[in-house]
């Protein structure tokens, strides 16, 4: 192996799948341009322009100007902060609280998992979007609460996926060995199954991600998301549903496609690894 | 076992799920900050009064009470009546459950013939071009936000071309029939009337059209996926080498074996649009099912809300049963 280190990342790029790295060229391009805004553009994301209301494209506004006289493409980007900070926060407490509670289940089995499974059948029957809402309408718009509402709906799916490889490796050998050994129960569940039980969970957490946008931004479009002078993809596209009748498009068409493009890149990424696992 | 005692048995299995699912949606919509009853009582309202109306809505006594009331009402087919309009909750499910049955049913079917044929399409055509479009289109379609698609597909064939009516309900002013069965396109037809029913199919066109975008996207991946499959496994290949025609192959072999798979995940996919049509009815004011339950939501419709979680929720292992019977006659490996 005459490999020089500094070639080894180049190497390490070109063998992967390329729906993953133009899936993490997208979402890193649209993250970076959410942080660096205030650099790309000269106006604030709630910033108003007294002079230009509901205008179209032009040099001083590029995406134009919703009703209140605010600028789409800086609302645009600094959205990019709320929408992939949200669903990234969202996505990780969903895989931390699944990864949990399907471990127990499957290490404990027995009438605890019994009764845990059938728990997760009742969360499941709920349609999602309304559990979502409901949940919404429950704890109240803010942003840790939204957080709070796309973790919880979207945990059980990853409890189960948990539990059923926890509940394949309880019996095999090397788990038992350990439990000879005079393995604590933490132990076992912790070093021994948790870290053999992830890979599956690892490949849908980008999946995910481009879900919980779309779910956040549901939210906001039905008005239960992000407050309104806040910038948000999906709240921009509600406000802006009502000037399409006027023929003003903008509004709602750009901050859509930022969604779009972005839950895209996420959908790549996740394609990618479901391919690459594939080939194994 | 007897088919019947099959479904029997799995009918039993839904008792638990439905009786833990209305708990569960009873007690959680009760957390919502809100007072239905301050919604309804008019301004001037005393103290007294909305103790009263309170009182007549059965909302004073202890949230366990209330709903054994609930349950016990339902057991004799009472679902309630609404808090907020007065209406029997029975009424507006017959009126509204048709409305987004037929939208997505209408969608339903759509996205099944393009995904059978765009999928089996590209697995014969694997790691070609129309293959690698079939995948890029699959994975658009999953991105794509359907309230934003919806919105798009407006501005485009209702303000740009004109081609779309209005999006606001399922069928224009001038063409309205009487409500016969609820379908609007049967009772078009049943009413004789052909201007009504090509008026409704052109309000079903565009909401049917997004919806069947957005849940083709992993239909055409898990047709393709099943096709290539077929194609790879012994008796296709076996098959294929005895020199059978083509067209004996595809039909005969890849499309019958590829079909079997697909009810499972039609089921899935159908049990989630009767819950997920939400956003698509807001944004074409279908009045459907969805709707229903939004406002019924935002207005704390206590009854309207328990009765949609629960209409979902059965009509969701419902499909799946249904699923497993098609399933087990495509198949007839699959024993039930």
């Amino acid at each position: 192996m005459s490999q020089t280190p500094l070639l080894a990342p180049t190497r390490r790029i070109a063998r992967m799948e390329p729906a993953v790295v133009v899936g993490s060229a997208i979402v890193l391009l649209v993250l970076a341009a959410g942080i660096a805004a205030p650099w790309i553009t000269r106006w604030g994301s709630t910033q108003i322009d007294p002079l230009h209301f509901l205008q179209g494209p032009s040099a001083t506004h590029w995406f134009g100007t919703d009703g209140n006289g605010m600028d789409i493409f800086a609302r645009v980007l600094y959205a990019a902060r709320i929408d992939i900070g949200i669903a990234l926060a969202a996505v990780a407490l969903s895989v931390v609280l699944g990864t949990a509670i399907g471990l127990m289940l499957g290490y404990a089995g027995g009438w605890v998992d019994d009764i845990g499974m059938r728990g997760l059948d009742i969360v499941q029957a709920f349609p999602v979007f309304i559990l979502a809402l409901a949940i919404a309408a429950i704890l109240g718009a803010s942003l840790p609460n939204l957080i709070l509402t796309i973790g919880l709906i979207n945990a059980p799916p990853y409890a189960r996926l948990i539990r059923a490889e926890v509940v394949a490796l309880r019996h095999r050998t090397f788990i038992e060995a350990a439990e000879c050994a005079g393995n604590s129960h933490r132990s076992l569940m912790l070093r021994h199954l948790l870290p053999n039980a992830l890979t599956p969970i690892l490949v849908i957490a980008p999946l995910n991600c481009g879900w919980a946008i779309l779910t956040l931004a549901g939210l906001s479009f039905v008005g239960l998301g992000i407050p309104v002078p806040e910038a948000e993809w999906g709240a921009m596209i509600s406000a802006g549903a009502a000037d399409m009748v006027g023929g003003r498009w903008w509004t709602a068409t750009f901050p859509g496609l930022a969604l779009f493009i972005t839950v895209l890149g996420f959908n790549l990424i996740g394609e990618g690894l479901q391919q690459r696992q594939a080939k194994r | 076992m007897l088919v019947a005692a099959f479904i029997a048995k799995r009918l039993a299995l839904l008792i638990p799920v439905l009786i833990g699912v209305s708990i569960a949606s009873f007690f959680l919509i009760r957390l919502i900050p809100g007072d239905p009853v301050l919604l309804i009582v008019p301004e001037t309202a005393t103290d007294a009064d909305i103790a009263a109306a309170r009182e007549r809505l059965g909302l004073d006594q202890p949230i366990p009470v209330q709903y054994l009331r609930y349950l016990g009402g339902l057991l004799q087919g009472d679902f309630g009546t609404s808090i907020t309009t007065n209406r029997p909750i029975a009424t507006d499910l017959a009126q509204r459950l048709p409305m987004t049955l037929e939208l997505i049913t209408f969608a339903m079917l759509l996205a099944l013939a393009v995904s059978v044929a765009l999928g089996v399409y590209a697995a014969r055509r694997l790691n070609r071009l129309p293959d690698m479009l079939t995948r890029i289109g699959a994975i658009v379609g999953n991105s794509l936000p359907e309230f934003w698609l919806g919105i798009m597909l407006i501005l485009l064939f209702y303000q740009i071309l004109g081609i779309a009516p209005a999006p606001t309900g399922r069928i224009g002013s001038d063409f309205a029939v009487p409500t016969v069965t609820g379908l609007i396109t049967v009772d078009t037809l049943l009413a004789g009337r052909w201007d009504s029913f090509v008026n409704a199919l052109s309000h079903l066109a565009l909401p049917v059209v997004t919806l069947a975008i957005v849940i083709s996207a992993p239909m055409i991946r898990s047709v393709r996926a099943s096709a290539i499959e077929v194609m790879q496994s012994d008796s296709y290949r076996c098959a294929a080498a005895h020199g059978l025609p083509e067209r004996k192959l595809v039909n005969g072999y890849l499309m019958r074996q590829t079909l079997g798979r697909l009810p499972a995940l039609a089921a899935l996919v159908f049990g989630n649009l009767i819950g997920g049509s939400v956003l698509i009815e807001f944004v074409f004011s279908w009045q459907g099912l969805g709707q229903w339950a939004l406002r019924g939501l935002q207005v704390r419709d206590y009854p309207v809300i328990q009765t949609f979680v629960l209409v979902t929720a059965t009509a969701y292992v419902l499909v799946f049963l249904i699923a497993d019977i098609v399933q087990a006659i495509l198949d007839p490996r699959v024993r039930i």
